[in-house]
């Protein structure tokens, strides 16, 4: 549909198709990571990335806004554009023994939600959508994780990029050997 | 102190005395049960983490008054919590009445810590301040001086880090260090450390031992294990070490080269070893390396701690160290084969706040669950685990032979602690198994001492 036509439709409407566009951006990554095509998930992603995995703690329920650390504090994941080329050459070298051979993953992506749109252009989204990630590893390693992203989607050029991608894991201490995956 | 009515379990002799048999220092040999017999890690628990000194935590994490962090000695809960006259207590987190842990937050600000069962409330030195129906119920007949949180028998700082040990017989901090703290210092001696918030915690199904045998001396595994960091153009955590990408990297550098840096082992079990740099994969511009051109800290550091890229070292049993990232690491154990690791980064509180930004997030890349160089650990240790379990694979021991009997200790010079001067070998791994077969056989801390063996001639 182009923008003419979506400019003549109810604004509920546009919304839905917006909606669906975004999901549909958002399945057909974690389709690419699931296929291990991360040279093709490096195009998704744009120049000033800011990817970050913040280190949960149990805290009481009067402290609950401290539970994550701050961007600049302990973090699992605290990449940039250049950082994370780097974990994806390295996934490419032959001696990547943490996943060579590969884990198998299965990404489950949902309650996809636009919580905003950020003023100016190109058009930039903040998404927010929660996972579940199963891995099998070699025979009978299993993992799973669970959690919520918020994201920052820019459409550049008729083609969503992932601009932020914040990652808030529900666990305090992981229970894998490693995050050796993408979230 | 020890609390009235404690009582130890008692630790099978003829057990522990051939579970130290199982280590062959002559041959360098290590029978794999070690790592995976199950009688052999409740002997552990009781000779090893409940007798030495433990890392507990931080003193920049708990600087005020009521300020708490949980933690654990070895499988044990234990809260650290600064009183309200600031001194820093430590006590079993584990209601005297039924057992519950008392605090089941990760950190906080607290007055008492109430055990959410029945009530029983104890102060910030674990002291028993309150017992709900103690009129009526108990008829005033409860001793509260008798019942409170069992303290941490023995509590101490090295250079802001907060150490404590179970046994009331354990002999000073300073001195269970020793020549350690020379070590510690290629760290702690670069400026004035603060920990930053937020402790990476995450499971390995490895054996406790095996993360400490990586910390305290394993030069060898980096060209293999981490590799595919290296080619990818990841070179260390420091943030201002430079490498090429591609085949320009440290592997064709100095950076394993077998005589390009020092080894150093210290009594009970205690070591590290250390590259020097090359002068070419420096950025001394970094605010980063900002102590480098200090004169005051090299003067401190003295020439060869001035030429250390950096070390990996681990104090006995399950504290890692890095200097070059400028990380702690305690690897608490939760069975023979599984070990959870908790990483701390440190920080200069002297540097500018982009200068700090730039070293935590060279940390965060470097090292943790996801670290570029840490996420193959993750795999190699359990493998190793794994390697240990199986029962015909058992009856083969594992080779602990490299350089054996070429590490000639230098004796002591004025400040420097005898060393060995190789820097890719298998000496301290050996050596910290020689003090664990020793942990487990002496019966207590006075004979430890009287027996310990200290590092001279040919490892």
């Amino acid at each position: 549909m182009n923008e003419a036509m979506t400019a003549m439709l109810p604004p509920r409407l546009e919304a839905m198709l917006l909606e669906h566009e975004v999901a549909q951006f958002l399945y057909e990554e974690a389709a690419l990571l699931d296929g291990r095509r991360y040279d093709v998930w490096l195009g998704l992603l744009d120049d000033d990335l800011d990817y970050w995995m913040p280190i949960r703690s149990t805290r009481s329920q009067s402290e609950q806004d401290l539970e994550f650390t701050q961007p600049g504090q302990g973090a699992f994941f605290d990449d940039d554009k250049s950082a994370m080329a780097a974990r994806v050459a390295k996934l490419a070298t032959g001696y990547s023994w943490a996943e060579d051979p590969p884990s198998r993953t299965r990404r489950l992506i949902t309650n996809v939600r636009i919580a905003g749109h950020l003023p100016g252009e190109p058009l930039s989204l903040r998404v927010e959508s929660n996972f579940i990630i199963y891995r099998s590893r070699l025979e009978r390693e299993e993992d799973l994780w669970a959690g919520r992203r918020e994201d920052t989607l820019r459409k550049v050029d008729g083609q969503w990029r992932i601009a932020r991608r914040h990652i808030f894991l529900d666990h305090v201490s992981l229970l894998s050997n490693n995050l050796s995956i993408f979230f | 102190m020890a609390m009235p009515n404690a009582r130890k379990a008692p630790v099978d002799r003829a057990r522990a005395a051939a579970a130290a048999q199982l280590v062959d220092a002559q041959a360098g040999r290590i029978d794999r049960r070690i790592f995976v017999d199950e009688e052999i890690y409740r002997i552990e628990l009781e000779q090893i983490f409940a007798r030495c000194w433990l890392y507990l935590a931080h003193e920049s994490q708990i600087p005020n008054p009521g300020d708490f962090v949980s933690v654990f000695m070895g499988e044990q809960p234990v809260i650290v919590c600064r009183g309200r006259d600031g001194k820093i207590n430590a006590f079993l987190n584990s209601c005297r009445h039924r057992g519950n842990r008392v605090c089941r937050v990760d950190q906080g600000n607290a007055k008492t810590f109430v055990c959410a069962y029945h009530g029983w409330a104890y102060d910030t030195a674990g002291k028993l301040v309150g017992v709900p129906g103690q009129d009526e119920y108990y008829h005033n007949e409860l001793d509260r001086s008798a019942w409170g949180l069992p303290p941490v028998a023995r509590v101490d700082s090295y250079n802001g880090l907060i150490f404590g040990s179970f046994d009331a017989e354990a002999p000073s901090l300073d001195d269970y260090l020793g020549d350690m703290r020379w070590g510690l210092d290629l760290l702690l001696g670069q400026g004035d450390f603060v920990a930053v918030p937020g402790i990476a915690r995450w499971g390995i199904d490895c054996n406790w031992k095996f993360a400490s045998d990586n910390a305290i001396g394993d030069m060898y595994h980096g060209a293999t294990s981490h590799r595919s960091a290296i080619m990818a153009g990841h070179a260390s955590g420091t943030g201002y070490t430079v490498f090429g990408s591609g085949s320009n990297t440290l592997l064709d550098r100095a950076f394993f080269r077998h005589d390009n840096g020092f080894t150093l082992v210290t009594p009970y079990g205690h070591g590290l070893t250390a590259s020097y740099y090359d002068e070419k994969s420096m950025d001394f511009s970094s605010p980063l390396a900002r102590w480098r051109t200090d004169a005051d800290i090299l003067a401190r550091m003295g020439e060869k701690r001035a030429r250390t890229q950096r070390a990996n070292m681990n104090v006995f049993p399950n504290l890692f160290v890095n200097s070059g990232s400028r990380e702690l690491m305690v690897r608490n154990p939760l069975g023979p084969g599984r070990t959870e690791m908790w990483k701390t980064t440190l920080v200069d509180r002297n540097l500018s706040p982009e200068a700090q930004r730039m070293q935590v997030r060279a940390s965060n890349r470097h090292f943790g669950p996801a670290g570029m160089f840490e996420q193959d650990d993750g795999e190699n240790w359990s493998q190793s685990t794994f390697g240990c379990s199986t029962p015909v694979a058992a009856r083969y021991p594992l080779n602990y032979a490299m350089g054996l009997g070429h590490g000639e200790v230098q004796p002591a010079t004025d400040g420097t602690p005898p060393l060995i001067e190789t820097l890719v070998n298998e000496h301290a791994q050996l050596w910290m198994y020689r003090c664990w077969a020793q942990y487990l056989t002496a019966e207590t801390w006075p004979q430890l001492q009287q027996d310990h063996i200290e590092p001279k001639g040919a490892l």
